[in-house]
C-alpha cells in the first residue's frame, strides 16, 4: 500500500479497463471496415477485370483503356480510403500509448513516494472524471444536432469525425463545442478519455429526446446492425414502432402503413402485442378525425391567420391526448383541438387511455434509455456516470455521524464576534457538509469507523464541550488580536456557547 | 513495477513497433494497393505503346502475343494484390484480438456499476454541477485566457451556480497565477505578506530570471539588496542556506543548471495555499476530496461486492458502510469520531458520549447498560472509580 492508502497501479488498470477496450474495439472496428472495404472492392475490380477481358478480345483499343482507367480511378479511390483508415489506426494507437504512458507515471510517483506528485496525478484524474461528465451530459447546440445527420451519412464511420474536428480550421462556423470536450483539450487530457464515444452517444440520445429526431439512430442501428442482432436486441423494434407512431399523429398513413409493411411486420414474432396495438392505433386515430368533419381541415388549409392560435390549440390538444408538451417540431400541422374531442365525447375512455400512453411523449425517453444501454455495453462502457459512482463511494468514505449537523450554536450581543465564530471558527470544511454535497448526502451510508479520531490535550468545559486546550488559548488571543473580545491571560471564549470560562474550569478528559 | 503494466506495455509495444516501422498490416495493405496502382499504371503504358505499334506493323500474330502478356500481367497483379490484402487484413485482425486475449482480458475485473449499490438521488445533477463549477473554478482558471474577469464569474453563476463572491476570489488568484507563469512576478510579489515564505521563494525565482537572461552582475545585485533585508525582517533564519546555492551559481558557473519551470510551480503552489487561507477557500475543492476518497474505497468496495456476491446478500440497505477505509490525513480531521470502547460504536446524536466522574468517556447507550437504567452504581471500565448515570454528564467533542 502507498502512504495515501490509494490502490496499486494494477488496481487501477482494472478501474480504467476501458480507456484501453474502447481504442481496441476501434481498432478491430476499423480492420473490419478495411476487410469489408477490400472485399467490396476486390468483387468490383473482379467484374471490371472481366469486362476488360471480353472488351480486349474485340479489339476494341479506345475502349480497353477506357475499362482500364476505370480499373485504375477504382484502385486510387480505395487507396485514399485506406489511408485514412491507417490514419485513424494511427491515432488509436497514439491514444493507447498515451494512457499506458499515464499510468507509468502513477508507477514511478509511486516508486519515489512523491506525495505531492501523487496529488497532482490524483487532481488529473479528477478532471478527466470531470471531463467525461461534461462530455456525456453536455449541452447541446441545435446546430451540433444537424451537425449529426450529416456526420451520420458519411461514410466511413463515425469514428472519423474525431480527426475531422482536429484538421478542420478554428476559423470554420463550426458551432460551440462541448464543453466536456473544450475542457478535456483545455487540460491537455483530450487523449486519455474516448470523448469522441461519448458524444456520439449524448448526440443521439439528445436528438431523440430534445429533437424527436430518429435518424441518427437509424444509421447507428444500421451500422451496428450484426451487433444488435447477436444481442437480440428490442431497439430496433422500438424505434421502428416510434417511427410509425409519429407518421400516425401527424396523419400520413400513406408512409405509416408503409413502415408497418416493411420495418414492423417482421417482428410479429417477438413483438405481437406491441404490433396489434400499432395497427389499433391507426384506426383509433382514424376514427377520432373522421368524427371531427371539417373543422380540421379548415383549419390546416388557413395557414396564415393560423399562427396565432396554433400554439394554444396544440398545447391543448397534446396535453389531453399526449399527456405531455407537444413535440418541438413536427412539419406538418395537426389540426384537431382539444375542443373538437370534446365534442365529440370519448364513449371508450379505457380506448383512449391505452393509445395515449403510446402516444406519449416519455416513450422518447424511454428510447433513449434502450439506446444508450446498447451503446455503453457494446463498448463495455459504465451505464452510470464514472464521476456519480466516485461520488457516491466517496461521500459514504468520507460521511461521519456528525456530518450535516449544525452545531447547536449561540449567540451574544457581539454580533461582528459571533459572525467570525460561526463562519470561521465553528465552521467545517468538510466536503460532505459543503453546500454543493449536503443535499446529496443525505441518504447516502456512513463510513464505518473502529478508532476514534479525536484531538491532543482534550479538555471539558463545564457545559460539557470538550476542546484542545491549546486550541481554545489560541482562539483567545486570535480574538484579542481581532478586537473582536477582551480576554485576561486565563480566559477563553467557547465558540459554541459564546460563554467566556476559566483555563481553571479544564477538566483534562481521557477519551480512549 | 506492476505486473499487468508491464504485460500491457510489452504487448502494446509490439503493435507499436510495427507501426512506426511502416510494417503494421494496415499500412502493408496500403502499400500493396499503391503498389498494385503503379503496375497497373505501367501496363497502361504498355497496351498505350503496343496500340500505337500495332497501327503501323503487320506482325499481328506477333502483336495478339504481346497483348496476351499484358493481359496476363494484369491478372496476374490483381491476383497478387487481393491475395496480399486480404492476407494483411486477417494479420490485422489477429494482432488485435491476441492484444485483447493477452492483456485486455487479464485486466477486466469487475464493471465501474457493480460498487454503484447506492444511487445519488435523482436530483443530484444540480449539485454536482455546482461542485464541479466550484472545481474549475479552484484549479482550471488559469489555464483559460480572461480578458475580463467579470465574464468569467458571470459564466460560472449562469452554468454551474457557483457563488460570485467565491468566483470572483478565484478570477483574481487565476489571474496572479498566470502572471506569474508568464514570469510577471510584480502582481503576486506586492500580494504576499511580507517576511512570509512565498515572498523569499519569489526572490529566488527573479533571481533565477536574470540568471537566465544571463546578466549575472543583476542578478548578483538582486539578491544582494533583496535577500538580506528580508532575511532582516523574517524570523526563517533556515532559509539562509537555501540562498547559498543560488550565490554559488553565480560566482562559479555560467551554465544554468537550476529548474526555473520548477521553482516557478513552487511559488504557484505556495501562492495558492497562501491566497485559500487568507481568502478562507478551502485549498482542495469538496469534489476532489470526495472522488479522492472514491478513488481509495474503490478497491475495498471492489473486494466487498465479490465477498457477498458469493453468499448472495444485498447490503445496499444498510444505513453503514460495513467496512473501514482507511483515509490519509487530508481526507479526514474534518469532524471528531469517538468510538464508545465499551459498545466499538461510533457515538451519535441518539447514542452521545457522555463522561463519567472519572473523566472517562462512554456512550448513551453503554451507560444505560452499565447502570441498568440507572437504577445500580457501576465501576468505570477502564479505572476502579464508581460512577452512577446520575452522576454523568453528556459530553460533545469539538474540532478547531
Ligand atoms: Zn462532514
Ligand atoms: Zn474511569
Amino acid at each position: 500500500m502507498s502512504q495515501l492508502n490509494e490502490p496499486s497501479v494494477d488496481f487501477h488498470l482494472k478501474l480504467n479497463e476501458q480507456s484501453f477496450h474502447i481504442p481496441n474495439e476501434l481498432l478491430k472496428k476499423n480492420v473490419r471496415q478495411v476487410n469489408k472495404l477490400v472485399e467490396l472492392e476486390a468483387k468490383k475490380l473482379n467484374t471490371l477485370f472481366t469486362e476488360l477481358d471480353s472488351i480486349m478480345s474485340t479489339h476494341d483499343n479506345a475502349s480497353s483503356l477506357g475499362k482500364l482507367n476505370e480499373i485504375i480511378k477504382a484502385v486510387e479511390v480505395l487507396e485514399r480510403k485506406l489511408e485514412k483508415r491507417v490514419a485513424f489506426e494511427v491515432e488509436l494507437l497514439n491514444r493507447i500509448e498515451c494512457r499506458i504512458n499515464y499510468f507509468k507515471e502513477l508507477d514511478d510517483l509511486k516508486n519515489a513516494e512523491d506525495a505531492d506528485g501523487l496529488i497532482m496525478w490524483y487532481q488529473r484524474y479528477t478532471n478527466l472524471l470531470v471531463g467525461d461528465y461534461l462530455t456525456r451530459n453536455g449541452i447541446l447546440y441545435d446546430a451540433e444536432l444537424q451537425d449529426k445527420k450529416e456526420e451520420a451519412q458519411q461514410q466511413p464511420g463515425k469514428e472519423n469525425n474525431r480527426q475531422k474536428r482536429r484538421l478542420s480550421s478554428p476559423a470554420s462556423s463550426s458551432p460551440p463545442p462541448n464543453s466536456g470536450v473544450q475542457f478535456l483539450k483545455q487540460q491537455n487530457l483530450e487523449n486519455l478519455l474516448d470523448y469522441d464515444i461519448l458524444l456520439t452517444a449524448n448526440k443521439i440520445s439528445k436528438s431523440l429526446t430534445n429533437k424527436h429526431a430518429l435518424s441518427p439512430l437509424f444509421s447507428w442501428i444500421k451500422e451496428n446492425h450484426s451487433y444488435l442482432e447477436s444481442k437480440s436486441s428490442n431497439l430496433e423494434f422500438e424505434t421502428r414502432f416510434q417511427e410509425y407512431i409519429e407518421l400516425v399523429k401527424v396523419q400520413d398513413y400513406k408512409n405509416a402503413i408503409k413502415c408497418f409493411q416493411t420495418h414492423l411486420v417482421k417482428f410479429s414474432d417477438s413483438n405481437f402485442e406491441e404490433l396489434k396495438l400499432a395497427s389499433g392505433l391507426l384506426v383509433f386515430i382514424k376514427n377520432c378525425l373522421l368524427t371531427i368533419p371539417k373543422k380540421a381541415k379548415m383549419d390546416a388549409s388557413t395557414q396564415g391567420d393560423k399562427e396565432v392560435s396554433k400554439p394554444r390549440t396544440r398545447e391543448g390538444f397534446f396535453s389531453f391526448f399526449f399527456k405531455h408538451q407537444p413535440p418541438r417540431s413536427s412539419g406538418s400541422s395537426f389540426a384537431v383541438t382539444l375542443e373538437d374531442l370534446k365534442k365529440k365525447e370519448f364513449s371508450n375512455n379505457v380506448e383512449l387511455d391505452r393509445y395515449s400512453r403510446v402516444l406519449d411523449d416519455s416513450r422518447w425517453t424511454s428510447l433513449k434509455d434502450i439506446f444508450l444501454y446498447e451503446y455503453f455495453s457494446m463498448y463495455g462502457i459504465s451505464h452510470h456516470d464514472p464521476l456519480l459512482i466516485y461520488l457516491s463511494l466517496g461521500i459514504s468514505t468520507l460521511k461521519t455521524k456528525a456530518c450535516l449537523q449544525h452545531p447547536n450554536t449561540e449567540n451574544s450581543d457581539n454580533l461582528q464576534m459571533d459572525l467570525f465564530l460561526n463562519k470561521e471558527v465553528v465552521h467545517t470544511s468538510c466536503p460532505v457538509c459543503s453546500d454543493e454535497f449536503s443535499p446529496i448526502a443525505r441518504d447516502l451510508p456512513f463510513s464505518h469507523h473502529i478508532q476514534s479520531s479525536l484531538f491532543e490535550n482534550p479538555v471539558m468545559l463545564p457545559n460539557g464541550n470538550i476542546y484542545d486546550s491549546r486550541k481554545l488559548k489560541a482562539l483567545a488571543s486570535t480574538l484579542n488580536d481581532k478586537n473582536l473580545c477582551q480576554l485576561n491571560e486565563n480566559q477563553i471564549m467557547d465558540p459554541i456557547d459564546k460563554k467566556i470560562y476559566a483555563c481553571s474550569d479544564f477538566i483534562t478528559m481521557y477519551p480512549t | 513495477m506492476s505486473e499487468l503494466l508491464k504485460t500491457l506495455e510489452a504487448e502494446f509495444s509490439k503493435i507499436k513497433d510495427a507501426e512506426s516501422m511502416s510494417d503494421s498490416p494496415l499500412k502493408k495493405c496500403l502499400t500493396e494497393t499503391s503498389e498494385f496502382k503503379m503496375n497497373l499504371k505501367k501496363l497502361r503504358a504498355h497496351l498505350t505503346k503496343q496500340i500505337q505499334e500495332e497501327a503501323d506493323s503487320e506482325n499481328a500474330d506477333k502483336l495478339a502475343r504481346k497483348r496476351q502478356l499484358i493481359i496476363e500481367k494484369l491478372h496476374k497483379n490483381y491476383r497478387q494484390w487481393e491475395h496480399g490484402v486480404r492476407k494483411q487484413g486477417k494479420v490485422a485482425f489477429q494482432q488485435h484480438n491476441k492484444f485483447n486475449k493477452v492483456i485486455l482480458n487479464k485486466i477486466y475485473d469487475f464493471d465501474l456499476d457493480d460498487v454503484y449499490v447506492n444511487p445519488l438521488p435523482p436530483n443530484a445533477r444540480e449539485y454536482v454541477e455546482q461542485a464541479v463549477g466550484l472545481h474549475i473554478s479552484r484549479y482550471n482558471m488559469s489555464s483559460v485566457p480572461v480578458e475580463d474577469g467579470s465574464d468569467m464569474v458571470d459564466y460560472l453563476e449562469n452554468v454551474y451556480k457557483v457563488d460570485p463572491l467565491i468566483s470572483k476570489k478565484f478570477v483574481d488568484m487565476a489571474q496572479i497565477i498566470r502572471e506569474l507563469r508568464a514570469g510577471n512576478l510584480e502582481s503576486c510579489m506586492a500580494w504576499c505578506t511580507e517576511g512570509s515564505l512565498l515572498e523569499f521563494e519569489l526572490h529566488m525565482l527573479k533571481a533565477m530570471y536574470f540568471l537566465q537572461s544571463g546578466d549575472k552582475i543583476k542578478a548578483f545585485n538582486y539578491v544582494l539588496n533583496s535577500i538580506p533585508g528580508f532575511l532582516k525582517k523574517t524570523k526563517k533564519h533556515h532559509l539562509r542556506h537555501k540562498v547559498a546555492p543560488l550565490l554559488a551559481q553565480l560566482v562559479v558557473c555560467s551554465q544554468t543548471t537550476f529548474d526555473i519551470s520548477n521553482q516557478r510551480e513552487k511559488c504557484i503552489n505556495l501562492f495558492t495555499q497562501d491566497y485559500c487561507a487568507r481568502n478562507k477557500l478551502s485549498f482542495n475543492s469538496s469534489l476532489f476530496l470526495i472522488v479522492m476518497s472514491g478513488i481509495i474505497s474503490f478497491q475495498f468496495f471492489i473486494k466487498y461486492r465479490t465477498i457477498r456476491a458469493a453468499s448472495h446478500v444485498d447490503w445496499s440497505t444498510e444505513n453503514e458502510l460495513p467496512f473501514n477505509v482507511k483515509l490519509p490525513d487530508f481526507l479526514t480531521k474534518f469532524h471528531p469520531i469517538f468510538i464508545c470502547p465499551v459498545l466499538k460504536e461510533e457515538t451519535t446524536t441518539e447514542n452521545p458520549p457522555y463522561a463519567l466522574p472519572c473523566h472517562h468517556i462512554i456512550s448513551k447507550v453503554s451507560l444505560d447498560k452499565l447502570s441498568k437504567n440507572g437504577t445500580c452504581n457501576f465501576k468505570c471500565p477502564y479505572c476502579p472509580i464508581m460512577a452512577a448515570r446520575s452522576r454523568a454528564e453528556k459530553v460533545s467533542f469539538v474540532f478547531l
